[in-house]
């Protein structure tokens, strides 16, 4: 069981060129008050405009976008933010980039394929130091 | 009393996908999803269990793909309207969903509205297209050899008056009827008619071929 908090939600950015993908997971996130989405982006050259302005606690970025692919704008995210959590979308675990976005700093990654009931854990979890400051809540209990 | 909402069935392999779908769709007051199937096995059967309106197809799935399952649904249950949903243009399998018995597709990355748009002219009994399908339609028919189909004379094109034209264009545009009679100030009803003129004029029998042939011919841009 996750704990109801007191802090401010945690804000995300998705960056996924398919509008019914990514308005869907807007809905979706839109259920669970600790999270936030305060940007949309469809193209990767997007996706630094709008970190650069709304700077996110965690940014869900598909790897195949147009413009600029999910690569080279996390490379440029990570370069002018190092403590950018980046989590990268995937269709497959076999995706040949996804151990390119790893190795250049992404948190995490995330299939297309699995169920929303995880991914709220999953989100939570990559937001900032969630796991650190709920310990350091319960130890000042 | 409203009529019964649209009942949907969705098949994508991607939950999140499909998930958030349903979200957006949750929000329509005259559509409701009714299933998720995660491949195209679980797709005819609960086709077959549940009798959706509409079932929304995913071309990529496990065990068995969209078009395969498109073509027995298409096969056992004629009246269930199945669209085709794809992540690019450049889909090779595309054209087969429509060739099995797809009643259009669309691409991922239309906004909710648009889809909800589609999916009213789906149930009105109407494929709308997009431009670019439209386009993709052309080069299919073009590799098409098909001597039985009558091909529409000169002066066949010739006797289309302005507002055909115009319509014409509109519907290459990938606008409903609706939206069409919206755009010119006249009733859906009006656009009907002048669709099935224009259809009359040119021997052609559906809103797909006559986007096709107006692409084919330069009738409009």
């Amino acid at each position: 069981m996750i704990p109801a908090m007191s802090r401010k939600p945690f804000t995300l950015m998705i960056a996924d060129d398919h509008t019914l993908f990514r308005d869907g997971l807007r809905e979706l996130i839109s259920h669970w008050q600790d999270l936030q989405v305060v940007g949309m982006a469809v193209n990767g050259q997007q996706a630094v405009s709008i970190c650069r302005e709304t700077k996110p606690d965690l940014v869900l970025m598909d790897l195949d976008m147009p413009v600029l692919d999910g690569l080279d704008a996390a490379r440029l995210i990570l370069q002018e933010f190092p403590d950018a959590r980046i989590v990268v979308m995937v269709t497959s675990v076999r995706d040949p980039k996804l151990p390119e976005a790893i190795q250049l700093g992404a948190s995490g990654y995330l299939r297309k394929g699995d169920v929303s009931c995880q991914l709220h854990h999953l989100l939570l979890g990559w937001c900032s130091d969630f796991m650190e400051s709920l310990k350091e809540e319960m130890d000042n209990r | 009393m409203a009529p019964e909402p649209g009942k949907i069935l969705i098949a994508d392999d991607h939950s999140l996908f499909r998930e958030g779908l349903r979200e957006l769709i949750g929000h329509w007051e005259d559509f409701r999803v009714i299933g998720e199937a995660t491949n195209g096995q679980e797709a005819i059967y609960l086709a077959r269990k549940l009798s959706p309106d509409i079932i929304l197809m995913d071309i990529h799935m496990p065990v068995l793909d969209g078009v395969a399952a498109t073509a027995a649904i298409h096969q056992e249950l004629p009246q269930i309207r199945i669209v085709m949903l794809t992540m690019s243009l450049e889909e090779k399998n595309l054209f087969e969903g429509i060739k099995v018995g797809a009643q259009g597709y669309l691409l991922k990355d239309v906004h909710a509205r648009q889809l909800h748009n589609y999916l009213r002219g789906v149930v009105a009994g109407e494929a709308p297209l997009s431009g670019l399908v439209a386009a993709k339609v052309l080069a299919e028919f073009n590799d098409l050899q098909n001597p039985a189909k009558p091909a529409p004379r000169q002066s066949d094109v010739e006797s289309l008056s302005e507002r055909e034209t115009q319509v014409l264009q509109l519907i290459v545009d990938g606008l409903s009827n609706a939206e069409i009679g919206e755009r010119m100030f006249l009733s859906e009803q009006t656009i009907k008619k002048e669709l099935s003129t224009i259809m009359q004029k040119l021997h052609l029998n559906n809103r797909v071929q006559v986007a096709a042939y107006a692409l084919r011919e330069g009738l409009v841009k």
